[in-house]
């Protein structure tokens, strides 16, 4: 029921939020239309560290209470990680071979979302090496660590470096939005975050009858 | 910076498309692996009665 709740309001969501991305907010006079890119690759960046910060957190438990759901969460977490942080990548790329002339600029954030995207493959590969399902979850906590460390060294990146990504205009020191806009962007933020939570929690349920088919083979092999 | 609006709105349906197709293959991707798994769980409880 939590589910279907959760996919209505996803695709509710989507429709509201491009209708505010591509109708409801003014065209910039600089960039014109390609601004309009700003409405889906913010909140997906967005998500991307939410995705790493709720990785590091089911790693964290995992380690403390010992309870393989928390392995659930952060192995699903991960798997959100690596789709939302090649989404920012992949939007990314395409503003930025039109707008700087040059698909990747290798500068200090852009190289930090690489990572951020790396470490959570990284981890997923190290998972499926791994037949032990304890030992699979404890050794595979430290690339959340990784992915953690990296949330604030890479939003900071645009602050302490000089970097060709453009310089936030919300949040400390932002330039500001036109009120339009920003409605747009934060529309688009709470649409995706419905469908992040939405994803999240299918990709928990199909995790356990995961965990559940494993032990029923287990117990039909020892048989 | 502004590359005009056919490319611009080239890069922009690209970039949507990419997001809400990526989105959208990850959901199809979960549900059949539910379903797998589901068949496989049928399986092997028939196999343990």
């Amino acid at each position: 029921m939590k589910q279907k709740i959760l996919g209505i309001a996803s695709v509710v969501g989507i429709a509201v939020a491009l209708y505010f991305a591509l109708v409801y907010a003014h065209e910039e006079k600089t960039m014109g239309i390609l601004q309009r890119v700003f409405y889906f690759h913010v909140p997906q960046a967005i998500l991307s560290y939410v995705a790493a910060i709720l990785f590091g957190l089911g790693s964290l438990m995992y380690l403390v209470k010992r309870d393989l759901k928390w392995d659930r969460f952060a192995y699903c977490s991960a798997e959100l990680g690596v789709l939302f942080a090649s989404t920012t990548l992949a939007t990314g790329i395409i503003w930025g071979k039109l707008a700087w002339g040059v698909w990747w600029a290798g500068d200090a954030r852009t190289n930090m979302q690489m990572i951020l995207n790396l470490s959570f493959i990284a981890y997923l590969m190290l998972r499926s090496y791994l037949p032990d399902r304890e030992k699979r979850a404890r050794l595979s906590t430290v690339f959340a660590l990784l992915a953690v460390i990296n949330v604030p060294i890479n939003y900071g990146a645009i602050y302490w470096w000089n970097t060709q990504h453009p310089k936030p205009v919300i949040g400390p020191a932002g330039g500001g939005l036109d009120p339009d806009m920003s409605t747009a962007l934060l529309v688009c933020l709470l649409a995706f975050g419905v469908v992040f939570a939405y994803l999240l929690v299918r990709r928990l349920s199909v995790a356990a009858t995961e965990d559940e088919v494993g032990e029923l083979e287990a117990a039909v092999e020892t048989a | 910076m502004n590359p005009g609006p056919t490319l611009g709105l080239i890069a922009v349906a690209a970039c949507y498309t990419i997001v809400l197709g990526a989105l959208l293959v990850y959901l199809k991707t979960t549900a059949s692996r539910q379903k797998r798994l589901e068949r496989r769980r049928k399986e092997l409880g028939k196999v343990s009665f």
